[in-house]
């Protein structure tokens, strides 16, 4: 049994809703391996694109109020949206490299800081503090080999100086994970294509050609299900892509699970409690399929809450 | 060939954008490495490679007014090839906010727009309540009918939280905006 590592957990805004189902499985996952995440009290938004396209200062200062915050607890803060992870890096950078950014920020958020937390995104923790030894040991389930595209989109990957890559052009951490789950990682050129992000919202025409392109070049590589690590990929290619289908014509059928989720799965732990049902693709057919998931098979009451 | 047929360029707008010289807008050299790999390159009628042309050649008016810069995805593709690691996002960033409201293309404001309702609602909650941003949103930019099909599903899926979340710290918040307003 591994020792209990414990992190200071920042869920950012999307975990409590739309991505509700990566909070689920990664909290059920994390807790079968030992790992505790405590959540910074009273934690406050990132900012996101909308702060950093509008005030460079907003868009530092709102990442670091939470950081500054997170200091006082003496962990480091694990993150799992990659957009949340991509600002909170970004914005510590900035403090550690410059003095006059530092004590500029410092007067902004009322409180010192010196960028000395250390933020962690929660593939990293599952690689390598965890480790995939770990891993391997947890699973339960034979996945028999599922044909995984793991898909890491653009926010972990770049820019360079924050990306939890050793290549961020081709990425590996997630692919490892999948692997020692049992799926097969298959190799493919889109992992970290751009899905249209939040202008999902504002360019819907954008979004759905290039979640489409995605779609379909993991479809055209033999994946059976899509991988993801990020909110906004995750409904950009699931609930859009019955859209996605009518432009294009012809069908993907493509689950998009949160990694969190397949672990989940790979370890046994109750379907409900990794939030498979939140799922707009469903992923019966996908697994019951090669026999694993005659849980899921199973008509399901939606829940309502 | 005198000299009069030679003008200087205008290298104060470039300043203005980049105060302290930390974007390298002069090392770029129109490889167009950048505007290869730009997934909106289709729908932007500059390029990243053309839009720091228009900054290293000091016309404002062609790069503060285009589409272009709306509608970058920050994906940081670009930053990330450059071979002279040319940080064209942080620069675009930098003209998003030197554009004034009056300036931006009509065909994106619906991004400036998305931009202001969702910091309205991060200064208020000091989270984003998204059912609540969604609905502000297709308000203001008279669009309801768009997507209306997925609201359904996302809440029968418990996708989408009826009540925003509050932080116990949204002072703190505020106070971050307006000093940030202070100093801007």
């Amino acid at each position: 049994m591994i020792e209990r590592l414990r992190y200071t957990f920042y869920p950012g805004c999307s975990l409590h809703s739309t991505a509700r189902e990566y909070r689920e499985s990664l909290e059920a996952v994390f807790s079968a391996l030992g790992v505790e995440l405590v959540e910074l009290p009273d934690w406050t938004c990132c900012g996101a694109t909308a702060a950093h396209a509008t005030d460079e200062r907003l868009a530092l200062a709102l990442p670091l109020e939470n950081l500054s915050r997170a200091a006082k607890l003496r962990r480091d803060v694990a993150v799992a949206c990659a957009a949340c992870f991509n600002r909170l890096q970004l914005a510590n950078q900035a403090v550690r490299q410059d003095n006059s950014v530092r004590a500029e920020m410092e007067k902004i958020i009322g409180r010192p800081y010196d960028g000395s937390v250390k933020v962690r995104h929660v593939i990293e923790i599952l690689v390598q503090d965890v480790g995939l030894e770990a891993v391997r040991e947890a699973t339960r389930l034979n996945l028999d080999r599922l044909k995984v595209a793991c898909y890491y989109g653009c926010l972990l990957a770049r820019p360079r100086e924050v990306s939890i890559f050793e290549d961020p052009e081709n990425p590996a951490l997630m692919d490892d994970c999948m692997d020692a789950i049992g799926a097969e990682p298959i190799e493919w050129p889109y992992k970290t294509d751009c899905c249209g992000a939040a202008y999902s919202l504002t360019n819907p025409a954008m979004a759905v050609r290039l979640s489409g392109e995605i779609l379909s070049m993991a479809k055209e590589a033999g994946a059976e299900c899509i991988a993801v690590a990020c909110p906004l990929c995750q409904s950009n290619l699931d609930l859009r892509q019955r859209d996605i289908e009518c432009h294009r014509g012809g069908r993907f059928e493509l689950p998009v699970f949160y990694f969190t989720q397949l672990v989940g799965i790979a370890f046994g732990l109750a379907h409900r409690s990794l939030g498979l049902h939140r799922l707009a693709v469903s992923p019966g057919k996908v697994l019951a399929s090669v026999g694993r998931m005659r849980q899921l098979a199973a008509p399901q009451q939606p829940e309502i809450k | 060939m005198d000299g009069s047929q030679w003008q200087r360029i205008d290298t104060a707008f470039a300043q203005q954008l980049d105060p302290k010289g930390e974007l390298r807008i002069f090392s770029c050299y129109q490889c167009k490495k950048c505007s290869s790999g730009c997934p909106m390159e289709r729908d932007s009628e500059l390029h990243p490679h053309q839009i720091i042309r228009m900054v290293q050649l000091g016309r404002r008016k062609e790069a503060l007014r285009s589409r272009g810069i709306w509608m970058c995805v920050s994906c940081q593709t670009c930053l990330s090839r450059c071979p002279m690691s040319v940080n064209t996002p942080a620069l675009i960033d930098a003209l998003r906010t030197m554009a004034r409201r009056r300036e931006i293309p009509k065909s994106a404001r619906q991004v400036s727009l998305f931009n202001r309702v969702f910091l309205e609602s991060l200064k208020r909650l000091g989270r984003i309540y998204e059912l609540g941003l969604m609905g502000t949103f297709k308000v203001s930019s008279f669009d309801l009918l768009s997507d209306v099909e997925k609201f359904p599903t996302m809440l029968r899926k418990g996708k989408l939280r009826l009540f925003p979340s509050f932080s116990g710290r949204r002072v703190n918040v505020k106070r971050i905006f307006e000093r940030t307003k202070r100093a801007r």
